[in-house]
């Protein structure tokens, strides 16, 4: 009895194991500097964030709408939040966008973040990217940051 | 007993000279939003490059000048884009509008044909130490892109090279000096595409005041727009700088 019970419970861990494997990571929805934000950290290497992000879309952990352009996935909304211009002058512009943060600045010699421009996130200082979500590595146990920002511009 | 020949010159009148650069004002315009959709494609070089080319560098200025400012309607008024723009172009028109009072057959002369190869083997040369010593540092996405383009410049700088050489050297038509011409117009307007470019990896960082490391970050991606604009200004100057030249000669003759 003993040894059917331990099977029958490591049939149903490995089915767990494998059920989290397929949508991979943790997705964590947050404040970042007062911003709304949402915390991605993947279990795997993908070839990008972008197909990460469709991942967790396809398996519901993420409502995600987005472009594909020239330069790959642009998000446009999470969850019902999209992007907008408030306002948009001949000399200023402001309004709310997706911002894509991440927890290294160099890789392989690439810069992908922006020394010039980060947030803090539970003591961790995130970096805000260089690239789009396809251009941007997705490496396993990194902290990925999706934040809606204001923007604000006068030319 | 010395003849004197009187030469009249025929001034243009206002309209005309307000209506040229006006007219290619808006082509450049029409031509520049019409690309925006496609990434990489520019057709502002060659239409720019032609109209100084038969029209001088003064309406060439003026039609830059213009251009450059009234392009902000539709793209926004964005200072670094502007400061970028009033210091190029004007520039431009300048460099096109002299090479436009060289007579034809001066493209052939030693001095342009050493002058060209030198311009072609430098850029060939360039692209390939880029390639070899991986200096562009840029996302895995964007590698084999830019790998392929830098291969395509120096392929298509070597065969202008050999071209050109090769008219020069076996030609006896007289369209010798015309296709010397465009090889060597078409060498110049590479190393003025990669020159806006580069422009812009200065101004924009002083501008906006980027750390060393963004400011490098800015450059490194820089060269994704750079190559395959620098592609698409050498295959079109190559292809359509002289029906574009012949159209302008033709309008400004009438």
């Amino acid at each position: 009895m003993k040894k059917y019970l331990l099977t029958v419970s490591a049939v149903i861990f490995a089915v767990l194991a494998l059920f989290c494997g397929c949508n991979g990571g943790t997705v964590k929805k947050t404040y970042i500097n007062d911003d709304t934000g949402i915390i991605i950290v993947p279990d795997k290497d993908y070839d990008s964030l972008a197909d990460y992000i469709l991942v967790l879309k396809d398996g519901g952990k993420l409502d995600v709408e987005y472009t594909m352009g020239a330069y790959g996935m642009f998000i446009t909304a999470i969850d019902g939040k999209a992007n907008e211009v408030t306002s948009s002058t001949a000399t200023a512009m402001s309004g709310y966008s997706w911002t894509i943060y991440i927890d290294f600045v160099t890789l392989d010699g690439v810069i992908y973040g922006q020394d010039s421009k980060i947030c803090d996130y539970k003591g961790k200082t995130l970096y805000s990217a260089n690239y789009g979500a396809s251009a941007l590595p997705c490496i396993a146990g990194h902290t990925y940051a999706l934040v809606y920002e204001s923007y604000s511009y006068e030319f | 007993m010395q003849k004197q020949c009187k030469i009249q010159r025929v001034a243009t009148s206002p309209a005309r000279e307000v209506a040229y650069p006006a007219v290619m004002c808006a082509l450049l315009i029409g031509g520049q939003y019409v690309f925006s959709f496609v990434a990489g494609v520019e057709i502002v070089t060659v239409l720019l490059l032609s109209f100084c080319y038969v029209f001088g560098a003064r309406r060439g200025a003026i039609c830059a000048i213009a251009f450059s400012i009234l392009r902000c309607l539709l793209f926004g008024f964005y200072p670094t884009v502007i400061v970028l723009y009033l210091i190029y172009y004007p520039l431009f028109a300048l460099f096109y509008g002299v090479l436009g009072r060289l007579k034809s057959q001066a493209f052939a002369s030693k001095t342009m044909a050493a002058a060209v190869n030198i311009l072609l083997f430098a850029l060939a040369i360039a692209a390939v130490i880029l390639y070899a010593t991986d200096a562009i540092k840029v996302a895995k996405s964007y590698k084999l892109t830019v790998n392929i383009l830098l291969w395509v410049i120096a392929a298509a700088c070597a065969a202008m090279a050999l071209v050109y050489d090769g008219a020069l050297i076996y030609g006896r038509t007289k369209n010798t000096a015309a296709l010397a011409r465009v090889i060597a117009v078409a060498a110049t307007a590479a190393v003025w595409t990669a020159a806006f470019t580069l422009l812009d990896d200065v101004i924009t960082p002083l501008f906006l005041g980027y750390t060393r490391l963004t400011a490098l970050a800015y450059f490194y991606s820089s060269f994704t727009a750079m190559l395959p604009q620098t592609v698409c200004a050498v295959i079109t100057v190559c292809t359509l700088f002289t029906p574009i030249c012949n159209v302008l000669e033709r309008v400004k003759g009438y």
